[in-house]
């Protein structure tokens, strides 16, 4: 009976929700127009087809002599100055660029009306498709979207710029270190600096439908003993913009707000009095904010500008609507830099602001570039790109040496393949690692099948390829990756996981000395003290019969690297329990410290019965293993991206953007809960 | 059957004409998928034109020619999952702002809003198994659950909802 019931409960539910989704398909998704659109993309894809032949037979080439082959490739691809690589319209040769700067893979535009052209030519072909979302063809590889990472804490404490310390306390997790990276929660050991989700209605409360929703930032004064925290200041944004990240310098808090369309604003405050925090300055910069870093004094913040009115009759008399603005003014025609490897039709805009200055701004630039990741070293910003023109993919890029806020160009380059992303790219000495996947195309008797391979790429400063490791762990894709000076780790993965160990120190001779099965994978590495490395993945199991892998649950991962040429996996846990988290997509979400001997990481899963989002500590014992140090449940309807855990002294502050929570770490036990809305 | 298996190598070869018929038997479902996983009508229309366009290049990697909805359907399922990390992202949740939701009766606002309940992986089980019609197993497969996972996971969403609506 009771089942019959339930059974009716589902089937009218059901019901509803297809009624309820009855909408009409909008009239460009009618199959007629399908078949325009693709007819006009079949005229590229012949293109692609052709050429990818001609890729093809360069690939077997390089089965024999694979260095030699693949570096003329790269050679004559990037001492070209007149470049047209493959003619993509109807149109080949509105575009025509100058070397006008001397160096390899970049020039300088040379006017607003070059700039609009190239843009027009690419988006009349491209027609602004992105191609992302199923590249990958395994569904695990699907729905774990690889990342990778190396930690702030190189061989013993990380460095953040954001340190300023009073008392023992954590630092973001960096990528680099001397490289500061902003962050939604951050702590200098006195106070926490926290983004909180707000309501703009100050005078009728929350507003549920979520239209007026706003961000600040909260200063709270936790108290060390009793772990019970105040509120001293709140910094409030309008509503418009969104607090996005933020950094702490010198009694200042940077921070960085975007509307993720037209504009981004770095305001900086002064709050050496946190009860009273004073706007110095504000600076605003087209584009969607990406990403930025703090180096030496200097806020470097890097957007995504889309221009709107590429095709427009009038684009010279506004080049507003094209050309980047920073402070209301557009970009002097010089700072506009363009690759002459390949066309985009978006920009790359980088400024830096002396946070002394905070009211001004100290170098601006862009490249006509599309989106990718930035991977800033002590010295240089390489601003990458990935292209998926070709067969097997290619990465773009860009080299800006910065120094006291300016920025110079130095090259543009490419690589074979994909990255996965930042931390697949490393600097070191001068040369450039990279580590990329390539997608190919075999012939198998009669069928061609698609598969990937995986490549170490040394390049030298001027972005030429000096040593390579081609072709390893075909059909896997990489998953993580990190360098540690002479030494390099990367994770690929199908079906189980081998961990790489490259030894790097002859940068024109890397060597693979190690390859460690072990089932699952790793999205996130990090050193952990001596001679270990900390993995944070996913366990899996693969069942041959069926072909298919099943994702068991969060695994942390204790590696012995004390002998490059047989890395050992030490000690493992595995959490059953959790459905996501996000180290892998972002480092900053995880908190590692070898030196308090502290993990923590906050997910999505299920105690008790009970779904939510937690956060879990762990500390390492040699010889025992992970042990949990306190799991905590946080807020509902929280974001996994704002889940922050910072520590300062024996006490843990985790931050979820609706409130604060702070535990001890002796016990576990939560001593106060504050909330961040009113 | 083999008339489908035609369209798919001839399309395979670069035929749009063929592409577009094996698109047209689905396309109404594609789009109403979309439309439920991202509750925004601009958003579905770029999901679905992308994944289209992503699908055709792609089509030499479809190995089995009979699966063609169901790799449709997981194309759109990868876009509409990323397209939602990015809301994720953006701390102003998007789909709160779209009105055009079906002529906004009180009945369809109400399964709007019982909606939001879901988390993530909920929303994904309702959408592949009521709109897409995929079995507890298919869905399992391309979660990575246990199929029972899926099926107790399916009933409580459902009636998470119908608690709301009643």
């Amino acid at each position: 009976m009771d089942e019959n019931r339930d059974e009716n409960r589902r089937e009218e539910m059901c019901h509803r929700i297809k009624s309820s989704a009855q909408v009409p398909v909008p009239e460009r998704l009618k199959p007629e127009q399908i078949e325009k659109m693709l007819e006009e993309d079949k005229f590229q894809s012949k293109g692609k087809r052709s050429r990818s032949a001609a890729v093809k037979t360069r690939r077997m080439v390089c089965g024999v002599a694979a260095v030699v082959a693949v570096a003329v490739v790269g050679g004559s691809v990037l001492r070209t100055t007149i470049f047209r690589k493959e003619p993509k319209g109807p149109d080949p040769d509105t575009v025509v660029y100058t070397a006008n700067l001397g160096i390899d893979g970049l020039c300088q535009a040379e006017s607003y009306e070059q700039v609009y052209k190239m843009m027009e030519d690419v988006l009349q072909v491209k027609n602004d498709w992105s191609f992302g979302g199923f590249t990958k063809g395994e569904m695990i590889e699907d729905t774990a979207i690889a990342e990778s990472a190396q930690g702030g804490e190189f061989s013993n404490v990380s460095t953040g710029t954001q340190s300023s310390s009073q008392e023992e306390h954590s630092v973001t997790n960096i990528q680099e270190e001397g490289v500061g990276e902003a962050d939604v929660a951050l702590t200098d050991g006195r106070y926490l600096y926290v983004k909180s989700i707000q309501y703009s209605d100050r005078t009728g409360g929350e507003d549920e439908s979520g239209k007026k929703q706003k961000t600040a930032a909260y200063i709270v004064e936790p108290d060390n003993e009793t772990g019970r925290m105040t509120k001293v200041g709140q910094i409030d944004i309008e509503y418009e913009l969104d607090l996005r990240e933020m950094y702490l310098s010198d009694d200042r808090l940077i921070c960085i707000c975007t509307d993720y369309g037209k504009k981004t604003a770095v305001k900086t405050y002064d709050v050496s009095n946190p009860e009273k925090p004073e706007l110095l300055g504000n600076v605003e910069m087209s584009g969607s904010y990406h990403d930025s870093r703090l180096v030496d004094g200097y806020v470097y913040t890097f957007t995504y500008m889309y221009p709107e009115c590429v095709v427009f009759d009038h684009a010279m008399e506004e080049p507003e609507g094209f050309i980047p603005c920073v402070q209301g003014e557009v970009l002097p025609v010089e700072n506009i830099y363009l690759p002459d490897i390949e066309k985009a039709c978006n920009y790359f805009v980088a400024i830096s602001i002396d946070v002394q200055k905070p009211d001004q701004v100290a170098d601006k630039m862009s490249i006509v570039m599309d989106r990718a990741d930035v991977y800033v070293s002590q010295k240089y910003i390489f601003a990458t790109e990935c292209s998926y023109d070709e067969l097997g993919g290619m990465t773009l890029i860009n080299k800006f040496s910065y120094d006291q806020g300016k920025m110079e160009p130095v090259a543009g380059g490419k690589v074979n393949g994909r990255i996965n992303n930042t931390f697949s790219m490393d600097e070191y000495n001068g040369y450039l690692r990279v580590v990329t996947t390539t997608d190919e195309r075999k012939q198998v008797k009669d069928q061609e099948e698609y598969t990937t391979l995986n490549h170490l790429f040394v390049l030298d400063e001027n972005l030429q390829k000096v040593s390579s490791i081609d072709n390893l762990a075909e059909g896997e894709t990489i998953y993580s990756a990190r360098f540690m000076g002479d030494v390099g780790y990367f994770v690929t993965y199908r079906q189980v996981d081998p961990l790489f160990s490259v030894d790097l120190s002859d940068p024109l001779h890397p060597v693979v000395l190690g390859e460690l099965k072990i089932s699952g994978f790793s999205e996130y590495l990090h050193p952990y003290g001596e001679g270990k490395l900390l993995g944070i993945g996913w366990e899996t199991t693969y069942y041959p019969d069926m072909d298919i892998v099943k994702r068991d649950g969060m695994k942390l991962s204790m590696f012995d690297v004390t002998d490059l040429g047989n890395v050992q996996e030490q000690d493992k846990v595995v959490e059953e329990n959790v459905d996501d988290m996000l180290v892998g997509e972002d480092h900053k979400a995880v908190l590692v410290s070898a030196r308090k001997n502290l993990i923590g990481i906050g997910y999505a899963g299920t105690i008790n019965n009970v779904e939510g989002i937690y956060y879990v500590t762990y500390r390492y014992v040699e010889g025992e293993g992970f042990q949990v140090v306190t799991t905590i449940r946080l807020g509902k309807d929280v974001s996994l991206w704002l889940v922050r855990g910072m520590y300062i002294g024996d006490k843990l502050y985790v931050s979820d953007g609706k409130q604060i929570q702070a535990v001890s770490l002796e016990n576990g036990q939560v001593l106060d809960t504050l909330k961040l809305n009113r | 059957m083999v008339e489908r298996k035609q369209l798919v190598e001839q399309a395979k070869k670069g035929d749009a004409h063929a592409f577009s018929l094996l698109y047209e038997e689905i396309y109404v479902d594609l789009y109403r998928y979309a439309y439920f996983m991202l509750q925004n009508g601009p958003d579905a229309e770029d999901a679905v034109s992308e994944g289209v366009l992503a699908a055709f290049r792609g089509i030499h990697k479809l190995r089995r020619e009979e699966a063609f909805r169901g790799w449709m359907f997981q194309i759109i399922t990868n876009i509409c999952r990323r397209k939602r990390k990015e809301y994720s992202k953006k701390t102003v949740p998007l789909e709160e702002n779209q009105t055009d939701w079906v002529e906004d009766s009180p009945e369809y606002l109400d399964v709007r809003r019982a909606l939001k309940i879901l988390s993530e992986e909920e929303r994904q089980i309702v959408g592949m198994s009521v709109l897409a019609g995929y079995n507890s197993r298919e869905i399992a497969k391309m979660l990575n659950l246990r199929a029972s996972t899926v099926r107790s996971k399916l009933s409580r969403s459902l009636e998470k909802m119908r608690k709301l609506l009643v």
